[in-house]
């Protein structure tokens, strides 16, 4: 790894770690503000790192300058302040400020999801804020996840930082109800987190590993505090398992980003899988089944390579339907139904989606059609993906299989 | 959700499950499910997977294309019926030979379009019917 990138992933998983620090407590119920603080610690490690190199614990490098820039700026403010008018402000009292330790982090980083999972911000602004203040994404990375544009995201990032001011203090206390309620949401945004990592819409590299460890780190650590549904949490920490258990074998190709069927499987990860295992054991020991535990269990059959499977498969699809629709789910469940019954059973189903726009939906309509030996549709299908893919090395990815379809392998 | 041709986590959907979200104008139907019953049956294990299989591959089918609402409920054989006199009598069925087996909600333009998602229905197979109607919207309970 070279010294930049480095320097960028320190970056990506302090700039959260602070922000949630200085907010929770320090109590600065200005997020700009606290922001402000983070960008300057940046700059100020990029100067002092760009002749000595970066040292040898640069957290607690950036921990500490952080924690000084601040109380300098409050030392400066409160000597306004006494000259102006003679009161002090309690909560300004910094004398027994708390060192910042990996601890206060932690338990700041889940009060963090929790309080920015506000009921009062709309969904797509949750996962805005979320995706800045706890993942260290710029507004233009957050653009490319939610598949939105730039203005929008700035928008929503105002807004919530508005209505999110005075929130995200100490002060504020979150009760067992908030813990319920805003769970939905606060897992939403660690899986989000994870699919960016594993698939990222950013990076031409496709996968960013740290995004997914980051997210499986805020999984298990949620696990250990959340009291309501801790199950919904168990399941999703056990389908990261199960996917993550395949990084290494995705990118030990030439090309990088290997499909499934082409990945030496002796890479898999088999104690990711049982740990999976258990984290579905746990998870299937509670009151309730949640998307996540479906979703779970399919990926854990994508595990395993019996045949048998795709019955399996098939039949959890149908049953995430009945709590969910999307046409992904529909999409990902018309192929298991070509593995389960028949491909022209699975074309059938296809046609009515309505994903007219999607690369992948003509990717897997070009697969259908293969796998019912129709070449003719198999090529039109696939020149049609050709026409709407938008990354460098998925486009090669289709080109080679155009291209190996009309040498008639 | 990965899909296991590619290899592609997809949760960028979001976008489009905002704009299912607002697709407004869509009725609610009840299918209600009729059949005789036969009280000599006693499936073993494997029929009545086999059957449960037919009817999720099916309901499946309709929540693929994303006009399930609910996913319904199968009934038991037992019961009684409750009448305006105060006497009740056993069984659920009292004149009719077929009684309810079961019911799902889906979503739909119209009539027409929700009699066409009974296409591939298992009660069909087995010389049941299959009820389809309106359900009457009642004020504005929101739906959330």
């Amino acid at each position: 790894m070279t010294d930049q990138q480095k320097l960028s992933e320190i970056f990506k998983t302090e700039y959260s770690n602070l922000v949630a620090v200085l907010s929770n407590y320090y109590g600065i119920s200005d997020l700009q503000y606290a922001e402000d603080i983070v960008s300057d610690t940046f700059m100020k490690a990029m100067k002092a790192w760009s002749h000595k190199g970066i040292p040898q614990y640069p957290k607690a490098w950036l921990r500490k300058v952080a924690q000084n820039l601040y109380f300098e700026d409050l030392r400066r403010k409160k000597t306004f302040e006494d000259k102006i008018s003679k009161e002090i402000h309690p909560n300004n009292d910094f004398s027994d400020a708390p060192e910042i330790t990996d601890e206060l982090i932690e338990d700041s980083q889940l009060r963090m999801m929790f309080l920015l999972c506000d009921p009062q911000l709309n969904r797509e602004s949750q996962l805005c804020i979320a995706l800045r203040l706890l993942c260290g994404f710029s507004t233009e990375e957050i653009t490319k996840a939610l598949l939105s544009n730039k203005e929008s995201v700035n928008k929503k990032l105002y807004r919530a930082k508005n209505i999110l001011r005075g929130q995200l203090s100490i002060d504020r206390e979150l009760t067992l109800k908030d813990f319920e309620e805003r769970l939905d949401n606060v897992l939403r945004v660690i899986y989000l987190l994870f699919n960016e990592g594993y698939y990222s819409s950013t990076v031409e590299e496709n996968i960013r590993n740290d995004l997914c460890w980051e997210a499986m780190r805020l999984g298990v650590f949620l696990s250990k505090h959340q009291q309501s549904k801790v199950e919904y949490v168990y399941a999703l920490i056990a389908l990261m398992c199960f996917h993550a258990s395949r990084l290494k074998a995705r990118q030990s190709g030439e090309r990088g980003n290997l499909l499934y069927h082409e990945q030496d499987k002796s890479l898999w990860d088999k104690e990711l899988i049982k740990k999976g295992q258990q984290y579905l054991n746990f998870a299937s020991k509670g009151k309730h089944v949640s998307k996540y535990h479906i979703e779970a269990s399919i990926a854990y059959w994508h595990t395993q390579e019996c045949e048998e499977k795709w019955e399996q498969i098939l039949m959890l699809y149908n049953k995430l339907l009945t709590i969910e629709y999307s046409p992904i789910i529909a999409m990902n469940r018309s192929y298991a139904l070509a593995k389960a019954y028949s491909p022209d059973r699975a074309i059938e189903a296809a046609f009515d989606l309505d994903l007219k726009e999607n690369v992948h939906y003509y990717c897997l309509m070009a697969e259908l059609y293969r796998m019912n030996q129709d070449t003719d549709q198999e090529i039109f299908n696939l020149n049609k993906a050709l026409r709407l893919v938008k990354k460098e090395n998925e486009k090669k990815l289709i080109e080679g299989k155009l291209e190996s379809v009309l040498k008639g392998d | 959700m990965t899909c296991p041709i590619c290899e592609i986590l997809i949760i960028k959907e979001m976008k489009i499950i905002f704009h299912n979200l607002k697709q407004k104008n869509m009725k609610d139907f009840m299918m209600l499910f009729y059949s005789e019953p036969n009280p000599n049956m006693e499936p073993t294990p494997e029929e009545i997977e086999a059957e449960i299989k037919l009817w999720m591959d099916w309901i499946g089918g309709i929540g693929a294309k994303g006009k399930l609402k609910h996913a319904g409920e199968a009934l038991g054989f037992e019961g009684k019926t409750v009448h305006s006199d105060g006497s009740i009598t056993d069984g659920p069925y009292t004149e009719a030979k077929e009684i309810v087996g079961g019911f799902i909600i889906v979503t739909a333009d119209n009539l027409e379009e929700a009699v066409a998602l009974t296409k591939g229905c298992p009660v069909l197979s087995i010389g049941g019917k299959a009820e389809v109607r309106e359900i009457m919207p009642t004020g504005d309970i929101p739906n959330d």
